[in-house]
C-alpha cells in the first residue's frame, strides 16, 4: 500500500537507473501526519500502571519506596533496557541493574534480582557529599541528585553500600535513579514499573519507622543498619539463607584513582615535614632560616598535593562549594583542614620576614598541627566508607605512617645540606617508622590472606592476585632503602646522595602503597552477576 | 564537559539537568525526554524472536527516535524484553554494511550485481541446475522471503534453497505435518492464561520468550507448572514441578506417560475413536514404558512419573503442552514432538482454551518461512511434487508452471554436504551467520572456504560468515523497510519502514528486484513491485489451504487490527471483528488437516543419540541460549552497550560441584572443554542446576559450535544441538 506511491520502480529500466530509483526509495520515509495521526494508544500510561504505584503523596513519617516481588522476576531485564530508553540515557546507562543469587550444592537455587537505587532513609551518597548535591524529599523520600550541583568528585561512589551512583565520565558528573519523580508526581509509574512484564516492581508507602535498621535486604547486600535502604524484595518461597549473590567470589580490581593516590601521599609527606620542622624548633635545632625553608619545601609538596587532587574532579570550576558539606561530610572537612596549609605557608612567610623565631616557630607549629588534622580527615574520608579495607586501624596506620616516614625522609634529606646533627635523628626516625610500618603492613596482609573470616580477606586475595609485582616492588624498595643504602652511608657514601635516594624511592613505595589501597579496596555491592 | 558554576551555593537546575527532563508526550504515551518528543508514532512487530511483540515507535519527522512496547498489541500487552526495546539501538552500529564488498573491496551496486549475475550464472551453466543454493532466513519479512526462493527457482533456475529456520522448528513443521496433516501450531498465547496445567519441555520461556512467561504469569488459574529439562533453568526454578531428565530420554519420558495414562485411565476414549487414528497401534506400542523401565532410561523415581501422569488427569481438559529447542534440536525430534502431540490426543487436550500440543518458533518470521519460503515446500504449504499444487501456484502468481519445479530442495545440511561432494559450487546466504551457528562450525567452514562462490546479503559487513564471503551486498534491516512476520501462534503482523538505512544498504526486496533485472527475468515477477503486491500474491497462494489468508485486506487491515492470526478466508473474514477474534485456536471442532480429518498418533522406539560419553570424553555438553538480552549468533544485539551491559562478560561453562570436585577445579577458574573437534577455553561456573555428567555453554558465543558434534533428526533433518561428548580439565 505504502510502498510505491510516491517513488515507483520503474517496471523496465537500465539497470542503473532502476539503482538510483531504489536508492531512493530506500531513504525515503512516509510523512507521518497522514498516516500515523491515530496512533493513540487506548488507555493512557496513568491509567495503566495506577495499581502498581500510590495514589497518593507519602503523610507525615512515610515515604515512596520500590517493591520487588522476586517471585515475579523472571531474569529477563526489560526493567534495565527501558530505564534506559524511556529515561533517555547514555549509550551504556541505566539506573536498574541486574543481578543473580545462586544456591548450594544442596540446595541449587536461582533468583535473579533487579536493583536501582533504595532511596535510603540515611543516604550515605548526600552524607558524604562536600557540595551538598544530593537533595532527599521531605515529603516523597526520594534521594535526588542534583546533576548541575555535582563536582565529580565521585566520593558518593564510594561512600554508597550498593554501587547506586554512576560516574558519568562524558559529562564528569555523577547520575543516579530518582524514581522517575517527574512522573511519580504526574500519577505515571517510573520506567522500570511500566516496562515489567509481570509487574514485579511496584512503587509502595512506607512508614519510615518500620523500614530495617538491620539485616540485608537480600543476602549479599550491605548491613541496612548503615543507611537503612527502603526497597524491600518479597517472596512466598523464602530464599534460602546460604543463597550468595553469583559474584561473590570475584576478585576484581577496583577503580585506581590516581590524583587522589598523589594527593594522599604527598599532603601527607608535606605534614610529616611541617611536623619535623615544628619539633626541631621546638628542640632548637633548626636556626629560623632553616625551619623557614623546610616549611616552603613542605608547602611546595602540600600545594602539589591538593593541586593534583583537582584534577580528579570532573566539575573543578565548581570546587569552590566544597565546603558546603562541612557538617556531615569528611570530605568537605578535609578540603576545609588543607585550605590551612596556604594560609600557614603565608604565616611563616610573614614573621620569616619580621625575622621572629618565635613567630615563625608558633606559624609552623599551627601549620602543622592543621596539617595533622587535615591528615586525620583524609583517614576518616575513607573509614566512613566502612569499606574493610579502609577499616580506622588500617587508614590511620597507614596514613600517619606515611606522614611521619615521609616527613622524616624529607627532613633527613633536606637537613643533610644544613650539616646540622637533626638530620641523624631525622634519619633514625625515618629507618624505625620505616620498619615499623613495613613489618606491621606485611603481617596484616599475610594474616588477611590466610583468614577467610577476616573482613578485608578479599582485599588481599586482590592484592595476591592482581597487585602481586606491587607487593613485590615495595619489598624491594624496603630492601634499598632500609639495608642498602643506610649501609652505604655507614660505608661512607655520599649521605646527601644516599638520603636523597632514600627519599625517592620511600616516596615510590608508598605512591605504589597508595594506589593499591584504592584498587584493593574491594567495596560493597547489590548481588551481580 | 565542564560547566562553569552559577554564583549560588546549590544549583538545582541547569544544563545537565535539562539533559534528562522529561515531557508529557501525546499518543497517550505519558513521559519521554524532552530530547526525544515524538510528533507522531506508529506500530510495528518486533523482528527478533517469535513471541511477536507490538512495538510503538515514536516518530520525529518520520523517523523513529524512540520506541515503547504497545499496549494494545494481544501479544504483548504493553511490555517488551530487552531486544525490543534496544530494536533501534542496534540499527546504528559502525560496522554495518554500507556498499556492497567484492573481495573485501567496496563496489557499486552496477558491478556487484552484474558479478553476482555472471558469476552465478556460469556456474548454473557449467555444473547445472543444482549447483547453486540460497540459504536463507527467519528474520526477514515474508514477502521478501517469497520474492526470494521464487526468483532463485522459478527466476534463477536454482533447485535447492533451504533456511536457517532448519535449525529452529523443522522438527516441528514434519511432527505437525504427519500428525495433523499440515503444520498447523494450534494455539493462541491465550492459552497460557486458560491452563489448569502447562507442560514445558525442553523450554526455557523465562529466558528465551520473556514476554510469553508473562502470560503465563497471567494465568488466574493457579495452575501447575511442569518443567521438563535436564537443567535446573530459570523456568524450571518458577515451576511447581521439575523433572531434570537425563539428557534426550524425553521420548521415553513422554512414552511412560502415555503408558500411565492409559493405565489410570486418564485417556478421552470419546475423543480418541472420533477424531484420531492408529491410538490401537499406539496404546500396543507403550505397553513397554512402564514406570520401573522409564524410570531406569530418564534417571526420575517411578513416583515422580506417577505424580506427572496424575498431573495431566487432573487438569484435563485444560492441559497445554509447550516445546522449544530442546525437544526440536535432536537426533529424534520429530518423533518427541509427535509423542507430545500425542499426549494431547489421546488426553483430548486440544481445540479447547488452555489446550494443545504447541511448539514454540524461534524466529521473527519462521512462521512466514514455513508457508512462503519457497524451499522444502512450494509457496502457501504446498507440495512441489504435486502437479495440481504446481498449477495452483502458477495461476496465483503469473509464474509460467514450466518455471516451478517438480521436487522439494535438499535440506540445510545436505546442501552442506553437496557443497562438500563438489556438486555444489556457490551459496548465497541472506540474513544468516551459520559460520558462527551451524553444528561443527570448522567443517562448516572448511566447505565455504572451498567454493567457487559465496555471496552474503546481511546488515552487517563484520559476521563470522559474511567476512568469507566474495561478494557481501549490503542490506537494510528491520525498521529501515516493510512487511510481515508471523509469530509463533499464526498471527500475521505489519512491520513499517520508520528509518534511514545506512549508506547504500538497500532492502533485501530491492536487492531481490534488482537482481530479477540484472538476471533477466524482471517480465517474470512483473506483478511483483512492492511487498504489498507480494502480501497480494500470497493471498492467492493460500486460498482453500488450512493457511488461508484470502480474507485479510492488506497490510492495512493487519496494522489496524493487531495482527490476524492465520487462517482468515474471505468467509471468516465477514465475521471478523479485531477485539473479538484476536485470539483464535485451531481445531475446536476435531477436524484436523488430514484426507480424512483425523489426527494420526505416529511413534517409533528411542534411539539412543550419536554421540556418546565416553573415557576420554566423559561428559555431555548442553548448549542454549544465555541470557534475554542475547539473541542467537549476536550479530545485531551485541551492538547494544546496554545489552551488552546484561550479559557476563566471559563465556562461562556451567558444571557440576560433584564433578569440579572429582576434577578439581574451584569456581571461577578457566577451564579447557575439549570435544574431538575443537576446544575452548572457559570460566567455570560451578553450579548445581547441570546434573553431574553435564555441562552446559550458551550457544551465543562463536566457538561453542566447533565443539558440537553434527547430527541430524533424519526426518527434519534438524541439526541436534544438545548431546555433544566433551571433556572439561584444567586450563
Amino acid at each position: 500500500m505504502l510502498y510505491d506511491l510516491e517513488i515507483p520502480l520503474p517496471a523496465h529500466g537500465v539497470g542503473c537507473d532502476l539503482i538510483e530509483a531504489a536508492l531512493r526509495e530506500q531513504q525515503t520515509l512516509r510523512t507521518p501526519v497522514a498516516l500515523f495521526a491515530e496512533e493513540y494508544d487506548s488507555r493512557s500510561v496513568r491509567e495503566r500502571f495506577s495499581h502498581l504505584i500510590p495514589l497518593s503523596t507519602p503523610n507525615q513519617g512515610e515515604q515512596y519506596a520500590f517493591e520487588v516481588r522476586l517471585d515475579d522476576c523472571t531474569g529477563c531485564k526489560a526493567c534495565v533496557a527501558a530505564c534506559h530508553s524511556l529515561n533517555g540515557l547514555d549509550e551504556d546507562e541505566s539506573w536498574r541493574d541486574m543481578g543473580l543469587l545462586v544456591g548450594t550444592r544442596k540446595q541449587p537455587y536461582l533468583q535473579t534480582v533487579t536493583t536501582a537505587c533504595h532511596h535510603c532513609l540515611e543516604p550515605a551518597c548526600a552524607e558524604g557529599c562536600p557540595v551538598l548535591a544530593y537533595d532527599k524529599n521531605p515529603v516523597t523520600g526520594i534521594v535526588r541528585h542534583l546533576d548541575d550541583q555535582c563536582i565529580g568528585c565521585s566520593y558518593c561512589i564510594l561512600k554508597c553500600p550498593y554501587e547506586v551512583p554512576k560516574f558519568n565520565l562524558r559529562r564528569g558528573i555523577v547520575r543516579k535513579c530518582d524514581m522517575c519523580q517527574g512522573r511519580l508526581a504526574e500519577g505515571e509509574a517510573p520506567a522500570c514499573v511500566q516496562a515489567c512484564p509481570n509487574e514485579a516492581i511496584k512503587i509502595k508507602i512506607v512508614k519510615t519507622d518500620a523500614v530495617p535498621r538491620s539485616g540485608s535486604i537480600i543476602p549479599g547486600a550491605y548491613d541496612s543498619g548503615y543507611t537503612q535502604p527502603t526497597t524491600s524484595y518479597v517472596s512466598d518461597k523464602p530464599v534460602p539463607s546460604a543463597a550468595k549473590p553469583a559474584d561473590a567470589g570475584r576478585i576484581a580490581l577496583e577503580p585506581a584513582h590516581d590524583p587522589l593516590a598523589w594527593m594522599l601521599v604527598l599532603t601527607q609527606m608535606s605534614a610529616g615535614t611541617f611536623l619535623g620542622a615544628a619539633v626541631a624548633m621546638w628542640l632548637h635545632a633548626l636556626d629560623i632560616h632553616q625551619a623557614a625553608i623546610t616549611s616552603m619545601v613542605a608547602l611546595f609538596f602540600g600545594l602539589m598535593g591538593i593541586a593534583l587532587s583537582i584534577t580528579h574532579l570532573g566539575q573543578p570550576l565548581k570546587a569552590w562549594r566544597a565546603f558546603l558539606g562541612w557538617r556531615k561530610s569528611w570530605l568537605s572537612r578535609e578540603i576545609i583542614a588543607f585550605g590551612a596549609l596556604p594560609v600557614g605557608g603565608v604565616a611563616v612567610g610573614i614573621a620569616w620576614w619580621f625575622d621572629s623565631y618565635a613567630g615563625v616557630r608558633l606559624a609552623i607549629a599551627g601549620t602543622a598541627l592543621a596539617a595533622g588534622m587535615a591528615v586525620w580527615c583524609s583517614v576518616m574520608v575513607y573509614v566512613d566508607t566502612r569499606r574493610p579495607y579502609w577499616s580506622l586501624p588500617m587508614t590511620a596506620g597507614k596514613f600517619l605512617g606515611t606522614m611521619l616516614l615521609l616527613g622524616a625522609c624529607v627532613c633527613a634529606a633536606l637537613w643533610s645540606w644544613f650539616d646540622i646533627a637533626a638530620c641523624n635523628w631525622a634519619a633514625g626516625i625515618m629507618l624505625a617508622v620505616l620498619w615499623l610500618l613495613s613489618v606491621w603492613e606485611i603481617s596484616n596482609y599475610r594474616r588477611a590472606l590466610e583468614d577467610e573470616t577476616s573482613a578485608w580477606h578479599k582485599s588481599a586475595r586482590i592484592l595476591q592476585k592482581h597487585l602481586a609485582p606491587h607487593v613485590e616492588a615495595r619489598g624491594f624498595c624496603l630492601i634499598l632503602t632500609g639495608i642498602l643504602l643506610p649501609v652505604l652511608i655507614y660505608a661512607g657514601a655520599s649521605a646527601r646522595g644516599m638520603l636523597a635516594a632514600m627519599l625517592l624511592i620511600t616516596f615510590v613505595s608508598q605512591w605504589i602503597e597508595r594506589r593499591y589501597f584504592f584498587t584493593a579496596a574491594a567495596g560493597f555491592k547489590m548481588p551481580g552477576n | 564537559m565542564i560547566h562553569p558554576p552559577a554564583m549560588t551555593f546549590r544549583e538545582w537546575d541547569g544544563p545537565h539537568t535539562a539533559e534528562l527532563v522529561r515531557e508529557p508526550a501525546k499518543f497517550g504515551l505519558g513521559q519521554v525526554p524532552t530530547r526525544l518528543l515524538p510528533d507522531a508514532t506508529t506500530k510495528a512487530i518486533c523482528g527478533f524472536c517469535s513471541t511477536g511483540c507490538g512495538l510503538k515507535l515514536h516518530l520525529k519527522e518520520g523517523e523513529a527516535v524512540n520506541l515503547t512496547p504497545d499496549p494494545d498489541y494481544p501479544v504483548n500487552l504493553g511490555t517488551a524484553c530487552p531486544k525490543g526495546w534496544e530494536a533501534l539501538a542496534v540499527l546504528d552500529a559502525p560496522d554495518r554494511a554500507t556498499q556492497p564488498l567484492l573481495h573485501g573491496q567496496p563496489v557499486d551496486w552496477h558491478t556487484a550485481l552484474n558479478f553476482f549475475c555472471e558469476k552465478m550464472k556460469s556456474v548454473l551453466k557449467t555444473h547445472g541446475r543444482e549447483s547453486a543454493a540460497f540459504l536463507s532466513t527467519g528474520q526477514i519479512m515474508f514477502e521478501e522471503m517469497a520474492l526470494l526462493g521464487a526468483l532463485a527457482k522459478f527466476g534463477m533456475g536454482m533447485l535447492h534453497g533451504d533456511g536457517n529456520t532448519r535449525q529452529c522448528m523443522a522438527s516441528a513443521v514434519v511432527a505437525y505435518k504427519e500428525s495433523f496433516g499440515f503444520d498447523a501450531p494450534p494455539f493462541t498465547y491465550a492459552d497460557f492464561e486458560e491452563s489448569a496445567v502447562l507442560v514445558f519441555i525442553g523450554a526455557n520461556p523465562c529466558i528465551a520468550h520473556p514476554i510469553m512467561w508473562q502470560r503465563v504469569l497471567r494465568n488466574r488459574h493457579n495452575p501447575e507448572i511442569i518443567v521438563v529439562d535436564p537443567r535446573k533453568t530459570e523456568t524450571a526454578m518458577a515451576a511447581t514441578q521439575h523433572y531434570a531428565i537425563k539428557p534426550k530420554s524425553d521420548l521415553a519420558l513422554l512414552y511412560g506417560i502415555a503408558h500411565l495414562l492409559i493405565r489410570e485411565r486418564g485417556i478421552n476414549r470419546h475423543f480418541i475413536d472420533e477424531f484420531t487414528n492408529h491410538f490401537d497401534d499406539f496404546a500396543d506400542f507403550v505397553k513397554d514404558y512402564s514406570p520401573e523401565y522409564v524410570a531406569a532410561e530418564t534417571g526420575l523415581s517411578t513416583d515422580q512419573l506417577h505424580k506427572f501422569a496424575q498431573t495431566i488427569i487432573k487438569g484435563t481438559p485444560r492441559v497445554s503442552f509447550w516445546w522449544t529447542m530442546g525437544v526440536n534440536q535432536s537426533h529424534q525430534a520429530v518423533r518427541t514432538a509427535q509423542a507430545i502431540i500425542n499426549l494431547a490426543l489421546m488426553t483430548g487436550n486440544i481445540g479447547k482454551p488452555g489446550t494443545g500440543a504447541n511448539s514454540i518458533t524461534g524466529q521473527c518470521n519462521a512462521m512466514g518461512s514455513r508457508l512462503f519460503s519457497n524451499t522444502t515446500n512450494l509457496l502457501g504449504g504446498h507440495d512441489f511434487k504435486n502437479p495440481a499444487h504446481r498449477e495452483k501456484i502458477a495461476a496465483a502468481t503469473g509464474i509460467p508452471i514450466e518455471r516451478i519445479p517438480n521436487q522439494p530442495s535438499l535440506a540445510y545440511d545436505q546442501i552442506l554436504q553437496a557443497a562438500e561432494d563438489g556438486r555444489i559450487k556457490a551459496l548465497w546466504f541472506i540474513a544468516t551467520n551459520p559460520s558462527h551457528s551451524w553444528i561443527d562450525q570448522n567443517r562448516f567452514n572448511r566447505i565455504l572456504d572451498q567454493l567457487d562462490f559465496l555471496v552474503v546479503q546481511d546488515m552487517y559487513c563484520t559476521t563470522e560468515t559474511a567476512k568469507r564471503a566474495h561478494l557481501v551486498l549490503p542490506a537494510a534491516g528491520w525498521g529501515e523497510k516493510e512487511g510481515c512476520f508471523i509469530n509463533s501462534e499464526r498471527r500475521i503482523g505489519y512491520s513499517p519502514k520508520v528509518r534511514h538505512a545506512p549508506g547504500q544498504a538497500l532492502a533485501d526486496f530491492h536487492i531481490f528486484r534488482l537482481i530479477a533485472h540484472y538476471w533477466g527475468c524482471e517480465p517474470l515477477f512483473r506483478g511483483w513491485t512492492s511487498p504489498e503486491a507480494v502480501f497480494r500474491i500470497l493471498q492467492r497462494c493460500t486460498e482453500n489451504q488450512p493457511c488461508d489468508i484470502t480474507g485479510i485486506n492488506g497490510h492495512e487491515m493487519l496494522r489496524k487490527s493487531g495482527g490476524v492470526q492465520w487462517p482468515l478466508n474471505r468467509e471468516q473474514a465477514a465475521k471478523f471483528d479485531a477485539q473479538r477474534s484476536n485470539e483464535r485456536r485451531l481445531f475446536a471442532d476435531g477436524r484436523f488437516y488430514t484426507p480424512d480429518k483425523k489426527a494420526k498418533f505416529v511413534f517409533a522406539p528411542p534411539c539412543q543419540p550419536p554421540d556418546q560419553r565416553s573415557e576420554k570424553y566423559p561428559l555431555i555438553l548442553i548448549t542454549g541460549r544465555g541470557t534475554s538480552a542475547q539473541w542467537h549468533t549476536e550479530t545485531r544485539t551485541a551492538k547494544s552497550a546496554v545489552l551488552a551491559k546484561l550479559v557476563p562478560e566471559e563465556l562461562m561453562l556451567d558444571l557440576n560441584v560433584e564433578d569440579a570436585r572429582k576434577l578439581k577445579i574451584r569456581d571461577g577458574m578457566l577451564v579447557r572443554v575439549t570435544s574431538p573437534r575443537s576446544e575452548l577455553i572457559a570460566k567455570a561456573s560451578l553450579t548445581t542446576c547441570v546434573s553431574p555428567g553435564e555441562v552446559f555453554l550458551p550457544m551465543h558465543d562463536p566457538r561453542v559450535n566447533q565443539l558440537t558434534h553434527a547430527s541430524f533428526d533424519p526426518h527434519s533433518r534438524q541439526p541436534s544441538y544438545k548431546h555433544s561428548a566433551v571433556r572439561v580439565e584444567r586450563a
